[in-house]
């Protein structure tokens, strides 16, 4: 079947009208999910990312190329209507004329998009890699010029004409061996959601725990929480439009949102105290809200001051935070709450964990710079 | 007293009509709604009792003039609003009073008692409506606000000073009768949700009300913590600025570095803050589009419904049951209260009892007629033996005409020994005898009583019966045409 291309709209794409409401939203969300997908693959080497941009689906700028993708999903598991996505991507694709290190990929949720099966789950592969799938790729390519071609041909309107050329020119120069494919497995509508965004959060977990040195009790909380959070900046309003104005996020914005996330760790109170609490203390601790208590946001004063005292004394072996925390916390009892608690236990037990908590926000950091994520 | 005429003018409209010393019927001839009860609550009215009028008239814009006789002089006595004037006929005596606050001294003054508790409790004696009136006995409401107490008429009468238990016992009273509205208004809740098969939504209602609290709570939280975020950004970036602007430099192995935000130790915890605050305002954004959503649930759980938008008396009475089912009440607790409040009654009533009754002789005397009375009209066996049984509680199961009978017979009774103990001739004044249960038989048994016993006192029947159906002669006949008011034939 023919593709008839509309070369006024932004997007050379079948008629959304056609697609019922939740293939929309499906196809939103994959490309949502796409995005961060290679958000996090991306991740030491991008510095932003676009979703639903002036050109493509998903672009990610790394300062000297881009990378364009076009994100293709179908809701329910099969090859239904496959070739004819990749033709779509195609044709997207060639609506920009790519500088030479500018990089082109197509990602979608089918197990085989062209032909061969498992060379794409969850990762990025070159299409000369894949023999049998390379010539698919170029029969399909030849399909659209030939398209084009007869739209050329019947095309009337100058201005029309010229565009339609300019897209020819520009999908002839589109090299099916350096087309990049990858495939987001699995992904599809199913009643629990966790398991849609399977794949996106075992990826945002392995950045939590390698890069940024995080495994405890809480990362699934911090997974799950910077999923959301990066959900949603990626798709703002939570409602599905059919043309969405392009958001250019900075990387360095969702590392930040990231690390807020995890700087919300849990300290062990226990670690925090020589003596074991009696059930009285630990009942009084466990009531009073630290979170929402004014004076719980660090301040550079009070967190500078922290940590160049912490520095000297994290060279000593063995030393954590907590213990850090355990010995010297009256030293910066004063500086921190100008005498605003009348009870002492919650006082002090406030003051080791807000020294806990900078701290490990400090060491979190630190991995991040130093593992060239930020 | 006897009531000799009686005299009522609304607006350019006025009538007049004398009363007989003895016996009186106010009737319609068979015509229901024309203004019999009307007139029997501005006799009353007339004589300073805040009645509650019927619908559509309004008592505090009727003037009132009736000309009583007691011990032999006539008086008159007028009501203007709140103002009433007991004046001689030959004008040698003139007294004013204002309502309500003086109402009892007045009636102190016309029946000629020094008591206040029996004054006040005259009007349960004198007057039977036909609504409240059959279910009255000897304590309760007589209409509107005014009651009736056995215990501070017996107690007054012995000299007995029960005010302080009297008085608690009015605030449990009026107590429980709130909580019996409120426990009314969550039956018509019960009753609207059943109509409108909308059950589950009273339940909705209060879980949507009790999550929009709480989301408000987190709502407002959230706000205190961006606002701090937001000064201790201002704060931080006022410092970097502040190295820069001052062009400070280090030196670092021979080295001059200018100072600045990059380079100064610790100074992500801006980067850090900053995303902190747009973490913050986005779970702000989620909390109000949460609240919104259960605001807008919560209007569709409240909205009235505009059910035959024609019919304006249904949509009112619509309006009505759905402003009362909206009404928070805990029915539990609101139970509670009442049986609290009950007991509260019952332990002054018994308080009240025990020193009434010590050595107090009109109980028996009250309690000896009432057997007699019973007697007379075929209930003797409904009553106890105990002369304590005037101040039965004990109203269960008593209904129909021998309550009717037994109502009668009590309150005959209490007449005749106020008549003996202090002289006090107080007219009765019954509405509608035959609106309840009593048959033809019974009513002239009634009747016949009524007019045997208190030969020397004014009755007045109000009824839409004639003298026929009543068995009695009447020897004044007051036909009330279509008004209360109106100018009558005589």
């Amino acid at each position: 079947m023919s593709i008839k291309i509309d070369v006024e709209t932004k997007q050379y794409d079948i008629d959304l009208a056609e697609k019922d409401a939740s293939a929309v939203i499906f196809g939103f969300d994959f490309q949502v999910s796409a995005a961060l997908f290679l958000f996090v693959k991306y991740i030491k080497k991008i510095r932003k990312i676009v979703v639903e941009g002036k050109y493509q689906d998903i672009e990610l700028d790394f300062g000297d190329h881009t990378l364009y993708a076009q994100a293709k999903s179908i809701q329910v598991v099969s090859n239904n209507k496959r070739h004819e996505k990749f033709k779509e991507a195609l044709l997207s694709l060639a609506k920009i004329r790519l500088n030479e290190q500018d990089k082109c990929m197509y990602i979608s949720n089918y197990e085989s998009p062209l032909k061969e099966k498992g060379y794409y789950d969850n990762v990025v592969a070159k299409l000369k890699m894949i023999e049998d799938d390379l010539t698919i790729a170029n029969k399909l390519k030849q399909d659209v010029v030939n398209d084009l071609e007869e739209q050329i041909n019947n095309e009337t309107d100058k201005g029309k004409k010229e565009k339609l050329k300019l897209v020819k020119r520009n999908l002839n120069n589109l090299s099916m061996e350096e087309l990049l494919i990858s495939s987001i497995i699995p992904f599809v509508d199913i009643e629990d959601k966790s398991d849609k965004h399977k794949v996106l959060l075992t990826h945002i977990k392995k950045l939590i725990n390698e890069d940024i040195g995080i495994n405890d009790y809480d990362t699934d909380k911090y997974v799950n929480q910077t999923f959301q959070k990066w959900y949603m900046s990626f798709h703002e309003d939570g409602s599905v439009k059919p043309e969405v104005v392009f958001k250019t996020i900075e990387k360095s914005e969702l590392v930040w949102e990231l690390l807020v996330i995890v700087s919300d760790c849990k300290v062990d109170v226990d670690k925090l105290y020589d003596h074991p609490l009696d059930d009285e203390l630990t009942s009084k601790l466990k009531n009073f809200n630290f979170d929402t208590f004014v004076g719980a946001t660090p301040r550079f004063k009070m967190v500078t001051n922290i940590v160049s005292e912490y520095i000297p004394y994290s060279r000593v072996v063995g030393a954590s935070p907590e213990q850090f925390a355990k010995q010297y916390w009256k030293l910066f009892d004063n500086e921190l709450l100008g005498g605003v608690f009348e009870d002492d236990d919650i006082k002090e037990y406030f003051v080791k964990r807000f020294i806990v908590k900078v701290l490990r926000n400090h060491m979190n950091v630190g991995n991040v710079m130093n593992g060239g994520i930020l | 007293m006897i009531i000799k005429s009686v005299s009522f003018t609304e607006n350019n409209t006025k009538s007049f009509d004398t009363l007989d010393s003895h016996l009186n019927l106010i009737t319609s001839n068979s015509v229901n709604s024309v203004g019999k009860s009307t007139l029997s609550r501005l006799i009353f009215y007339g004589l300073g009792y805040p009645i509650p009028p019927t619908e559509d008239i309004n008592f505090k814009k009727i003037y009132c003039e009736t000309i009583i006789n007691q011990n032999n002089t006539d008086y008159s006595v007028v009501r203007d609003g709140t103002k009433l004037t007991i004046e001689k006929i030959d004008k040698s005596f003139k007294k004013e009073y204002l309502l309500p606050d003086e109402h009892n001294s007045f009636l102190m003054f016309l029946f000629n008692v020094d008591k206040e508790n029996i004054a006040r409790n005259l009007l349960g004696l004198m007057y039977i409506d036909q609504e409240k009136g059959w279910t009255l006995l000897n304590r309760g409401k007589v209409i509107g606000s005014i009651r009736f107490s056995i215990d501070e008429l017996v107690a007054s009468l012995n000299n007995v000073d029960c005010d302080d238990l009297f008085y608690r016992r009015d605030v449990y009273e009026n107590e429980k009768d709130k909580y019996n509205a409120l426990l009314s208004i969550d039956t018509i809740k019960e009753e609207y949700y059943n109509e409108t098969g909308n059950l589950s939504l009273l339940s909705d209602y209060e879980y949507l009300k009790r999550e929009i609290a709480s989301l408000q709570i987190s709502i407002n939280d959230k706000k205190k913590e961006i606002k701090e975020v937001e000064e201790i950004i201002a704060n931080d970036e006022k410092l970097f600025q502040f190295f820069v602007d001052m062009n400070v430099h280090i030196n670092v192995n021979g080295e001059s570095i200018k100072i600045n935000k990059n380079n100064i130790e610790c100074s992500y915890n801006l980067d850090y803050l900053k995303a902190r605050k747009t973490i913050l305002e986005s779970d702000l954004y989620l909390l109000k589009k949460q609240i919104s959503n259960l605001r807008e649930d919560y209007q569709k759980a409240t909205n009235v419904p505009d059910l035959f938008s024609n019919n304006k008396t249904v949509d009112n009475e619509m309006k009505i049951n759905k402003a009362l089912s909206l009404v928070d009440i805990d029915v539990e607790q609101i139970s509670t209260a009442k049986d609290d409040a009950k007991k509260a009654i019952s332990e002054i009533n018994l308080s009240i009892r025990e020193r009434t009754k010590q050595n107090n002789p009109y109980i028996k005397k009250i309690y000896d007629y009432l057997y007699e009375y019973a007697n007379r009209l075929g209930i003797g066996n409904y009553i106890s033996k105990n002369t304590d049984y005037i101040f039965t509680n004990n109203l269960k199961g008593k209904t129909g005409a021998n309550f009717q009978k037994l109502i009668i017979a009590f309150k005959v009774a209490v007449i005749k020994v106020l008549e003996e103990e202090l002289n006090i001739y107080a007219p009765l004044l019954i509405d509608s005898p035959k609106s309840k249960e009593l048959d033809d038989t019974n009513t002239e048994l009634v009747m016949n009583f009524i007019k045997d016993e208190l030969k020397d006192h004014q009755i007045i029947v109000a009824s839409i019966h004639n003298q026929d159906k009543l068995f009695i002669q009447f020897d004044k006949i007051i036909e009330i045409k279509e008004f209360a008011i109106e100018e009558r034939q005589h």
